[in-house]
C-alpha cells in the first residue's frame, strides 16, 4: 500500500516551507532514515528524512516550489510490488481525498491540551511533553489523540502549576470529571499556605508585636531571596582572596582622566571590568555555564555589575566586554546603572552573563565574599583601596592596595583554575600596560 | 437481606427533601419521615416566611419615601395581621409544593416521629400507632432548634423566631438578643414597622461572622434607621414587669448593670442540633459539640447511616443542607461526589440593606495567606444604584496576591444576595482574578460593582 508524504512541520512555528531540492528521484529506492529532500523552513534549510522504506513513486511538489503548506502532500512512496500507474489520477485529488495510508508526522501541538485563560504562557508547562507520539494513523486519529490528551485544569490550579513549574501531564485531578484543581497541585508541592503561616506564627511568637514594624516582602525581594537561597544551597562554591597594588593603575587612570572632561572620567570599576574580561579569555573555565548534563563555554564575555537599589539589588550585564574599549564600557555601565536605579531594566539587560563584580570599596570594606548569581560561574568582590607599608629592596615604602575575592562554582572552576584567573587579574592590575596587548 | 427501602430520610427540611428527590432520581426506593409540616424550618418558620415579612416592611419603607421618586401616596399604613397572613400563606403553598414533588418522584411520605432501632431499622410513632421500617441506608436530617440562654427560656414574652414571625399583635417595643442573621432580620423588620428595637450583642460588633468592614457599615446604616445597639453586652436576666420585660444588661469590663424595657424579647443566640430522641445512642452514633459527627461524604461512624444539614453542624444554612443531601445520596450510590468546601458556601442576610458573603473575611484571610489583595467598590459609584437611589453599600473582594485565588467576597447593599452567586461560581471553578476581569458584566446593573471591586483589587478600577 502506498504512503503519502506530507510537508513536515520542522519547527514549532513552521506553517509553510520551500521545497529546495529533491535528493531522490522518482523510481529511486528509499530506505527509512534516508534523506529524500531539502526543505527550507522559516529558520533554516533542513534535511528531510523518510520514515519508511519504499520506492519514491511520484513527486507531487516540484523542486523549487515555495510556500508549500505544512501537511500538504508532497510525494507518494510505493511499497514493494506496487505500480506507479496505480496512482495515475492522484495529481487531481485533494489531500483529504487521498485514499491511501497516510504517513504521520511529528506534530507540535500548541496550547491545545490545556484549557483556560489565554494570556498565560504555557511554554514552561508544555515544553517537552507536547509531542504526540508517532502513530500509524493521522488526521482524524490525531484529533482524537489531542482530545484524549487534553488536560482539564482550573484556572487557579493552572496558574499555580505554571508559576511553580509543575508538570501536570501525569497528574490526575480530583475535581469534576478529573479536572485538576488547586488541591491536587498543592498536594504535589506539599505546600499548604496554612503551614507556611503556622511556621511564621512560631517565629512571630519570639517577638513582641509592639516592638517591630511589619512589611510584606515585595516581588523583587522574593526573587532575590529565592535566587540566593538556590545559589547557596545548590552551588558548591569556594573563595580565593588576594591583594593587588593599584598604584600603577591609578597613575594611568589619572593621566587618562586629566585629558577627559569630568563627565567622561574613568573609574577603577571600568578598568576592573575590562581586566576581568581579559582574565576570562585567558582562563576560559571561568567564562562557562553549568548545566546538569553539560557545560557551556562562552566565546564572548558578559559581565554583571551589582547595583544597589533602594530595596534590593540588581546586576545589569555589560555584553561583549572583550570587544569594547574603556570608554564604551563606561558608557554602557552609565546607561545600565541609571536604568537599574529607575527600575527600567528589561530582563534581557540583567539575565545571563557568567560573572559579576560587586564593589563595596566606597563603604571602606576591606574584603568580603559574595554569593554567586546563578546561572553565572563566579563573582568578584572588590574591597576598598587602602595604603599599606611595603618593603621594596629592604626599604619600607607606601603602596595603594586593593583586595579582590573570587567566589567560584567548583563544578566549573577548580581551585587552581580559579587561582590562575585571579592571579592573572592581579598581574594586569599591577602592570596595566598589559591591557594594551 | 431484602430491605423495604433503599433510603429512608428522617426530616423533610431543605436537606431531607432534596436528598429524597435525588435518591428517587437515582432509582432508589425512598421514604421520608416527617413529624410536622413538609419543608422543615426553612420553608415553614425560617428562610421563606421571613423573606415574605421583609418584603412587606421593605414596601412600607419605600412607600413612605415615595414622594422622593415623584409618586404621591397618602395615608400609608399597614395591616399587621395581613402581613403575617401573607407570610404564612407563602409557607403553606411551598410546603404543598414539596408534597407534590415527593409524589411526583414516587417518594413515600410517612408522618410520625422516627427513632433508630439499629443500623437498618427505624421505629415510627404516629399518635399511638407504632410501625417499624427497614432500609439499606438512612439519612438523618432532623435539623436544629433555637438555643436558649442558661438563665432565659422561651415563653409568651420571650420569643424564638417561630413566635417572632407569627405574633398576634405588633409589639410597641422589642429587645433582640443576638445580632446574627436571624436577629438582624427581625430587628430590621420590626424597626421598619415602627417598633422601638434594641439589639444586644455579646461580641464587639454586629454580624460577628461577617467581615469587619461589613459589620461596621451595617451598624451605621441600621442605627440611621433607628435601631439601638448594645455591643460587648450580655443579658444577665429578663424579668417580667407590667406590660413586658425588663432586661438587665452588663457591658464587658463594666460591672454596672443597666436596664432596658421592651414589650417582647426575641432570643436569637444560635441553634442547637436535634440529636435527642432519635435513637442515636442505640447505634452508638458519634456526637461532637452537639451535632452528629460525619466525614466529608456526610457518613456517620455507622457506614450506612448519614447525617446532613443543621444536625451535622455549622454553617446552619439551608443551601448547605441541600447540597449535603445530594453528596450523601450520591455517595451511597457509589457516585463519588465532589465534597463540599465550606469556604465556597455563600451566606446571606436579607435585611435592608442586604448582606452577602462567601469565603474568608479579611482578618481570616490574612491569618491563612502570606499576602492578600483587597478590592473595594462603593455602590455610590455605580450607575444603576444611583438611578434607583440605592447608593448605600459596597462590594469587597479579597484575593491571594500570589496566585489570584478569590479568597473571600463581602457585599452590603441593594440586591447583593442575588449577586453573590457570581463570586460563588468563580470561586467554585477556581477562577482567578483574570476570569472576572475579562468577563463582561451588563450595564447598567449593580452587578457591575462585582467587576469593579476585582478591577480595584488589581489597580484597574474604572469608576472608582
Amino acid at each position: 500500500m502506498s504512503i503519502t508524504i506530507f510537508m513536515p512541520a520542522l519547527s514549532p512555528t513552521m506553517e509553510m516551507g520551500n521545497l529546495v531540492k529533491w535528493i531522490k528521484n522518482e523510481g529511486d529506492q528509499v530506505a527509512s532514515g534516508e534523506i529524500i529532500a531539502e526543505i527550507e523552513t522559516d529558520k533554516a534549510v533542513m534535511e528531510f528524512e523518510s520514515a519508511d522504506d519504499g520506492i519514491l513513486g511520484k513527486i507531487l511538489v516540484k523542486e523549487g516550489t515555495v510556500d508549500v503548506k505544512v501537511n500538504q502532500p508532497i510525494a507518494i512512496l510505493l511499497e514493494e510490488g506496487e505500480n506507479i500507474n496505480d496512482l495515475k489520477d492522484l495529481d487531481n485529488k485533494q489531500a483529504g481525498e487521498v485514499d491511501v495510508k497516510i504517513k504521520p508526522l511529528d506534530k507540535i501541538v500548541d496550547d491545545v491540551k490545556i484549557e483556560g485563560s489565554p494570556k498565560i504562557d504555557d511554554n514552561n508547562l508544555m515544553k517537552s511533553e507536547n509531542i504526540i507520539p508517532q502513530s500509524e494513523n493521522v488526521n482524524k486519529q490525531n484529533e482524537s489523540n489531542i482530545f484524549e490528551e487534553r488536560k482539564f485544569i482550573s484556572p487557579l490550579a493552572k496558574r499555580i502549576a505554571i508559576e511553580n513549574n509543575i508538570d501536570i501531564t501525569n497528574l490526575s485531578g480530583s475535581g469534576p470529571n478529573g479536572r485538576i484543581i488547586k488541591k491536587d497541585i498543592n498536594q504535589i508541592m506539599n505546600v499548604n499556605p496554612i503551614n507556611i503561616k503556622s511556621n511564621n506564627n512560631s517565629i512571630l511568637s519570639f517577638y513582641d508585636k509592639s516592638k517591630y514594624a511589619e512589611k510584606l516582602n515585595d516581588n523583587m525581594r522574593m526573587v532575590i531571596a529565592k535566587r540566593l537561597e538556590e545559589s547557596n544551597t545548590q552551588i558548591p562554591s569556594y573563595t580565593l582572596n588576594l591583594d593587588c597594588s593599584i598604584s600603577k593603575l591609578n597613575e594611568i587612570r589619572e593621566t587618562m582622566n586629566s585629558n577627559l572632561s569630568d563627565q567622561l572620567r574613568l573609574s577603577i570599576n571600568h578598568f576592573l571590568i575590562k581586566i576581568t574580561s581579559m582574565a576570562m579569555l585567558k582562563v576560559p573555565e571561568v567564562n562557562s555555564t553549568w548545566l546538569s548534563d553539560r557545560t557551556l563555554f562562552h566565546k564572548n564575555t558578559d559581565i554583571g555589575i551589582a547595583v544597589a537599589l533602594e530595596n534590593g539589588l540588581i546586576t545589569p550585564i555589560i555584553r561583549d566586554v572583550e570587544k569594547k574599549g574603556l570608554m564604551a564600557v563606561r558608557d554602557d555601565m552609565k546607561i545600565l546603572v541609571e536604568k537599574a536605579r529607575e527600575k527600567k531594566l528589561s530582563p534581557s539587560e540583567y539575565q545571563g552573563g557568567t560573572i559579576s563584580i560587586s564593589n563595596l570599596g566606597s563603604y571602606g570594606i576591606k574584603n568580603f565574599t559574595s554569593i554567586i548569581n546563578p546561572p553565572q560561574s563566579s563573582i568578584l568582590s572588590i574591597g576598598t583601596a587602602r595604603k599599606v607599608p611595603v618593603i621594596i629592596n629592604d626599604a619600607v615604602s607606601i603602596d595603594d592596595v586593593m583586595s579582590i575575592t573570587l567566589t567560584a562554582d567548583h563544578r566549573l572552576i577548580d581551585g587552581a583554575v580559579g587561582a590562575a584567573f585571579i592571579s592573572y587579574m592581579k598581574q594586569v592590575i599591577e602592570n596595566p600596560t598589559l591591557m594594551l596587548l | 437481606m431484602e430491605f423495604e427501602y433503599d433510603v429512608i430520610i428522617i426530616g423533610s427540611g431543605p436537606g431531607g427533601y432534596v436528598a429524597a428527590i435525588r435518591a428517587a432520581q437515582l432509582g432508589h426506593k425512598t421514604a421520608i419521615i416527617e413529624k410536622d409540616k413538609l419543608g422543615g424550618i426553612c420553608l415553614n418558620w425560617g428562610c421563606i416566611p421571613t423573606k415574605a415579612l421583609l418584603k412587606s416592611s421593605e414596601i412600607y419603607t419605600t412607600m413612605k419615601k415615595s414622594d422622593y421618586y415623584g409618586i404621591t401616596a397618602k395615608d400609608i399604613s399597614f395591616d399587621f395581621s395581613k402581613v403575617i397572613q401573607r407570610s404564612r400563606g407563602v409557607a403553606k403553598s411551598l410546603s404543598d409544593g414539596i408534597a407534590f414533588l415527593l409524589k411526583k418522584n414516587n417518594i413515600t411520605h410517612i408522618t410520625g416521629t422516627a427513632e433508630l432501632v439499629n443500623g437498618n431499622t427505624i421505629k415510627v410513632q404516629n399518635d399511638k400507632k407504632e410501625t417499624k421500617l427497614n432500609s439499606k441506608h438512612i439519612i438523618i436530617s432532623t435539623g436544629a432548634r433555637p438555643r436558649e440562654l442558661p438563665s432565659i427560656s422561651f415563653d409568651d414574652d420571650i420569643w424564638s423566631y417561630k413566635q417572632a414571625m407569627n405574633p398576634s399583635n405588633l409589639p410597641k417595643s422589642l429587645a433582640v438578643i443576638g445580632s446574627g442573621a436571624i436577629g438582624i432580620e427581625f430587628a430590621n423588620f420590626y424597626n421598619a414597622l415602627g417598633v422601638e428595637v434594641n439589639v444586644i450583642e455579646l461580641a464587639e460588633r454586629i454580624l460577628p461572622n461577617e467581615d469587619n468592614e461589613i459589620s461596621d457599615y451595617a451598624i451605621k446604616d441600621f442605627e440611621k434607621q433607628g435601631i439601638i445597639f448594645h455591643l460587648n453586652t450580655s443579658v444577665e436576666k429578663v424579668t417580667k414587669i407590667k406590660g413586658g420585660c425588663s432586661i438587665s444588661l452588663q457591658s464587658n469590663g463594666n460591672s454596672k448593670i443597666s436596664m432596658i424595657k421592651a414589650e417582647k424579647v426575641i432570643m436569637a443566640v444560635g441553634i442547637t442540633g436535634n440529636i435527642e430522641n432519635i435513637g442515636l445512642e442505640n447505634l452508638g452514633i458519634e456526637i461532637e459539640n452537639g451535632h452528629i459527627k460525619t466525614n466529608e461524604y456526610m457518613q456517620t461512624n455507622i457506614d450506612n447511616v448519614y447525617a446532613i444539614g443543621d444536625v451535622a453542624g455549622a454553617p446552619w444554612l439551608a443551601h448547605k443542607a441541600s447540597h449535603e443531601g445530594v453528596v450523601s445520596v450520591e455517595h451511597l450510590s457509589n457516585l463519588d461526589p465532589r465534597t463540599i468546601d465550606k469556604n465556597n458556601i455563600p451566606g446571606c442576610v436579607y435585611s435592608s440593606p442586604q448582606i452577602a458573603s462567601i469565603g474568608l473575611s479579611e482578618i481570616k484571610a490574612k491569618e491563612s495567606y502570606e499576602s492578600v489583595r483587597i478590592g473595594k467598590f462603593p455602590l455610590l459609584a455605580n450607575g444603576k444604584a444611583k438611578a434607583i437611589s440605592s447608593e448605600s453599600g459596597f462590594v469587597k473582594v479579597i484575593y491571594d496576591n500570589k496566585t489570584g485565588e478569590l479568597i473571600g467576597a463581602h457585599m452590603i447593599g441593594d440586591s447583593v444576595t442575588e449577586l453573590i452567586h457570581g463570586y460563588a461560581i468563580a470561586k467554585n471553578m477556581e477562577g482567578t482574578e483574570e476570569d472576572i476581569v475579562s468577563t463582561i458584566f451588563p450595564h447598567p446593573t449593580i452587578s457591575e460593582s462585582l467587576h469593579e471591586a476585582v478591577l480595584n483589587a488589581y489597580d484597574m478600577g474604572i469608576h472608582y
